[in-house]
């Protein structure tokens, strides 16, 4: 497109217009001049002809008044009285000199015959003379024209009376240039007469020989007039009746006629009309000299119109400018606008719409940044704990990364997420978890006071904080003693809640140096931290399924199993009363090819993560399944007890899988149990509740697993249909030397007993935890004091080995 | 009145003439169209020729007008111009049958005019184009002018032969007279007819 920008569209639109607008002005105006004139010069020669017609009247009444002078000379009057023709003509004479006419004659009484003939001796003379003198007599005009010779005359007749008529004065003058002259002097235009020459050939009658009497113009002109007589003119009829109106009209005709290269408006009178007797007054106005009086208006009307284009040209850009500066102006604002800069107003100060819009888009601008404003605070902002959220969080982050280019100050991320969080929620209800969530806010701030420092509600349960120029090792310092801070309960609803929380560590640029991984390695920290209550951990690579090493784990785990990789190890339960193996627990092992033998914490957790773990399960029940099967042919009846996983728990087929490979080795539910954490049951309870009640009822016996590490709820395990609890390694390993953990194994067994069930203590590494555990009355014993994990098939072998070994001699069995 | 005077001259011509003979013509004047023509003359001319001129006769002016319009005299007439008007008359004719003129003058001429030619005689007044008056001289004392019904009578016209002539201004034939002969027993009647022209004679008052 041409015109790209507003500003040159609208002055080319207002140029256009302007142009078009004068052109047709102006056309208009030289239309109506050139039409004016005309109309003006066809008026003038309408005028002119007036002019003609009342000086052909008035010179004949002149000239009659001149006759009649002499007409009425009474000397005169007595030399025709008496015929006296001498005195009679020299008084006609005399008369002539004095009017100066060209013709004197005196004719008789009845205007028959002349008396004295004078210088024009033709019959014509006689008949018009006569003519004349009758229209005289019936009252009508004494003078006329009349063509004699080929020259054109005005004619009088006065009668001489005494008193009667006794004969006529005839007097005649040429039509010559003094006549155009003075037509000319009153008409202003070109005034020429013609008269047809008199002849009597036929053919020329025809034809007729026009002859140019007298004229203002030059004879060169003669030709082009003659041509354009107009025809019917040529033919020479009689005009007897000139007083019929309509015949006279006919005697006039206008046309345009070109003499010399100049145009003229041309009017043809025929005054004179007698037969052969023809004058034809031509009066002539040049058109070109008629306009030029007009040329000079139009000259200025073209200057005129040159100054209304050239003030419309800057009227125009003027007004686009006006117009397309404040558009500029928005635009600009918009743009600014778009980058999200809301900081300059634009002044817009027209009181017009543009104006009026650019004051809108000023507070549109304020509106829109107020809102943004408000909009990031919420964004950033957690209304419930007044506390930054994860965006200002993560933002920080970033900055702080971008500092560390700088400033090279290392920080660390600790992340933290409540335990039992849900449970609090779905027992004391949501406004409960509110006050959790706000007291916990509360003693995060009261705990990180160092200005630099950011604390965040991560979302959930969940909290972040950012230790500015802080080591790992130091964070872990700072974890611990937020943990401790956690520690006194807090009040909710008249009662009391404790609060612990898993604390996990990753460290800037240490565990990485991107923000998203360390937040996500953060993340993983904190969960592997969770396993063991009121520890922080710090990041490291084997707890992150997303770390290069794990990666290739997890992708592996999937053919693993169809690799035949996996294999089966067993650990012993012993029991304390009698010393014999009761039953096992069945453990994984990953023969890996590369990496060698691989313990379940190497992997477990990644499947339990991406959920490969619901077919490992799987595989374990089967082989379990299998080994137990194998034994029971062999005479050994001992129960393989399978951990589950959360996942497992919320398997609704589980139930029917168990019975379909129970049923496969034609075994009985007695022949495998099942070990549950409390965890695992936490994650959904009424699933888990009901899977497990499931399988109880198949007659299955089921433990709790890890028991004291959780967040036991005692309704819960109450209500869980389990047979047996296996008490933490973690208190049983330092038993010896720690009065705490006796009290707590020693609380948990009577807690065991007291609900019915049996008592595992796991982790028994030596004789004295041993003896220590026998006496408080535990039931059953697992550890490496009696056996390590082995191979399942080496099991059969170590059996009947511990019957005979004198380790259980020792034990004095 | 001076018709009336005119009227009791005739009167005592006829008483004269009537002690010898007892005669009397009525000439019925009628133009083309059969109209009654007024102001023609009448005149009849015996064989034998007397001439005894009549008494004089007045022409007057009042009024920028010559009075009467038409007089009619025997041969040797005198003709008085009494004008009454304020203002002067130049009276005048060129006509071949008695061409005189009476310059500027008010009141009475101080001689009368005497026409002594028989013919038309046409009056006019240099200064007045429109004052025109004719006599008609004749030779005879037998004339009489029609009146508006175009009748006119000759009394006392002893009885005899005559020829019985007409004249108007307004004949086609100007010069012409139209004459008849006639016989005149008694009371007798003449019928006329002249053919005249369109003849505008200037308006009187």
């Amino acid at each position: 497109m041409l015109f790209k920008s507003l500003q040159s569209r609208i002055t080319a639109l207002f140029l256009t217009l302007i142009l078009v607008v004068q052109l047709i002005g102006f056309v208009a105006t030289w239309v109506a001049i050139n039409k004016n004139a005309r109309l003006a010069i066809a008026e003038q020669l309408v005028v002119g002809e007036e002019v003609l017609r009342t000086v052909i009247a008035r010179r004949g009444e002149s000239l009659t008044l001149s006759a009649r002078i002499l007409a009425t000379d009474y000397g005169f009057r007595q030399a025709i009285a008496s015929s006296d023709t001498e005195t009679i003509k020299s008084a006609l004479e005399n008369n002539g000199l004095r009017i100066q006419s060209d013709v004197s004659m005196l004719y008789s009484a009845d205007g028959l015959k002349p008396i004295v003939a004078g210088s024009l001796a033709n019959e014509n003379v006689d008949a018009v003379v006569k003519d004349l003198i009758a229209t005289s007599q019936a009252g009508g005009k004494a003078y006329n024209l009349a063509v004699f010779k080929g020259l054109p005359y005005q004619l009088v007749v006065v009668p001489v009376k005494a008193p009667l008529t006794i004969a006529w004065i005839v007097m005649g003058f040429k039509i010559d240039d003094s006549w155009a002259k003075s037509v000319q002097a009153m008409s202003h235009l070109e005034v020429s007469f013609i008269t047809k020459d008199n002849a009597t050939n036929a053919d020329l009658a025809r034809q007729p020989k026009w002859k140019f009497s007298s004229s203002t113009l030059n004879k060169s002109s003669a030709e082009a007039i003659f041509k354009n007589i107009p025809s019917a003119w040529t033919q020479s009829l009689p005009n007897h009746d000139l007083k019929n109106k309509t015949v006279l009209s006919n005697n006039t005709i206008s046309s345009e006629i070109n003499m010399l290269d100049t145009a003229y408006s041309t009017r043809y009178v025929k005054v004179l009309n007698e037969g052969n007797q023809v004058l034809i007054a031509v009066l002539q106005r040049s058109i070109s000299e008629s306009l030029a009086t007009y040329l000079s208006l139009q000259l200025n009307l073209l200057v005129l119109t040159v100054l209304g284009v050239v003030i419309f040209i800057i009227g125009s850009i003027f007004t686009a400018r006006r117009l397309t500066k404040p558009l500029n102006a928005l635009v600009k604002t918009a743009e600014m606008l778009e980058k999200g800069d809301y900081s300059k107003p634009t002044q817009f100060d027209g009181v017009d719409e543009i104006g009026h819009l650019g004051r809108t888009f000023n507070r549109m601008r304020a509106a829109i940044s107020e809102r943004e404003q408000k909009i990031s605070k919420l964004a950033y902002w957690d209304e419930l704990t007044q506390l930054p959220n994860r965006a200002y969080f993560t933002e920080q982050l970033v900055k702080f990364a971008d500092n560390y280019q700088s400033n090279q100050q290392t920080f660390s991320v600790l992340m933290m997420d409540l335990d039992r969080f849900k449970h609090v929620n779905d027992v004391l209800g949501h406004s409960a978890g509110d006050h959790l969530l706000t007291g916990v806010a509360a003693r995060l701030k009261d705990n990180c006071k160092r200005e630099n420092d950011v604390i965040a509600r991560l979302g959930g349960d969940e909290f972040g904080v950012i230790l500015a120029n802080t080591s790992a090792e130091e964070a872990l310092d700072v974890a611990r003693r937020l943990q401790l801070a956690l520690e006194t309960p807090i009040a909710l609803n008249d009662s009391f809640v404790d609060l612990s929380a898993g604390v996990g560590i990753a460290n800037y640029p240490e565990h990485t140096n991107n923000i998203e991984t360390l937040l996500s390695r953060a993340e993983i920290a904190m969960y592997a931290a969770k396993n063991s209550p009121g520890a922080a951990s710090l990041y490291h690579n084997s707890l992150d399924v997303g770390h290069d090493e794990n990666l290739s784990l997890v992708s592996e785990i999937r053919s693993a199993i169809e690799k035949n990789q996996l294999c089966l190890h067993v650990q012993p339960k012993v029991d304390f009363t009698t010393g014999k193996v009761i039953s096992a627990e069945a453990l994984v092992r990953w023969n890996h090819p590369e990496r060698g033998l691989l313990y379940p914490d190497t992997f477990i957790p990644f499947a339990e993560q991406t959920g490969h773990i619901s077919k490992i399960s799987y595989w374990m029940l089967f082989e379990a399944a299998r080994f137990a099967a194998l034994w029971q042919k062999q005479g050994l009846k001992i129960p393989l007890a399978i951990n589950l996983s959360a996942r497992d728990l919320i398997d609704i087929e589980l139930p029917n899988k168990l019975k379909a490979i129970l049923a496969e080795h034609d075994l009985l539910a007695d022949a495998i149990s099942l070990e549950i954490t409390e965890s695992s049951i936490m994650d959904d309870p009424t699933r888990a509740l009901e899977t497990v009640e499931r399988i109880a009822k198949m007659g299955i016996k089921l433990s709790i697993d890890d028991f004291g590490t959780g967040y036991s709820s005692l309704s819960y395990l109450k209500r869980l249909p389990v047979n047996e609890l296996k008490i933490d390694k973690s208190f049983v390993m330092n038993i010896e030397h720690d009065q705490d953990d006796v009290t707590i194994v020693k609380s948990t067994i009577e807690l065991g007993h007291n609900l019915g069930l049996k008592v595992v203590a796991e982790g028994i590494e030596n004789i004295g935890a041993w003896n220590i555990l026998k006496n408080m009355g535990c039931d059953y014993g697992q550890g490496y004091f009696m056996s390590k994990p082995m191979p399942a098939n080496q099991f059969q072998a170590w059996t009947n080995q511990w019957a005979k070994t004198t380790l259980l001699a020792t034990l004095k069995y | 009145m001076i018709h009336l005077l005119f009227v009791a001259g005739a009167l005592l011509l006829s008483t004269f003439s009537g002690l010898i003979v007892a005669g009397e013509l009525t000439v019925n004047v009628l133009d083309a169209s059969g109209m009654p023509v007024e102001n023609a003359v009448v005149y009849a001319e015996p064989e034998n020729k007397t001439s005894t001129p009549s008494a004089p006769a007045i022409i007057e002016q009042r009024g920028k007008q010559f009075n009467p319009l038409v007089s009619v005299v025997q041969v040797g007439t005198d003709v008085t111009f009494p004008n009454f008007d304020r203002v002067r008359h130049h009276v005048y004719s060129f006509s071949p049958a008695k061409t005189f003129e009476l310059k500027l003058y008010s009141g009475v001429p101080t001689s009368p005019v005497q026409f002594d030619k028989p013919g038309t005689v046409i009056l006019g007044c240099n200064i007045h184009d429109n004052m025109v008056a004719f006599i008609h001289v004749v030779d005879t004392p037998h004339f009489a002018k029609t009146n508006k019904l175009g009748k006119a009578t000759i009394h006392n016209l002893p009885k005899g032969s005559y020829q019985l002539k007409s004249w108007h201004y307004a004949l086609a034939n100007e010069n012409e007279i139209v004459e008849s002969p006639i016989m005149v027993k008694g009371t007798d009647l003449a019928h006329v007819k002249l053919t005249l022209k369109p003849f505008a004679i200037p308006a009187r008052n």
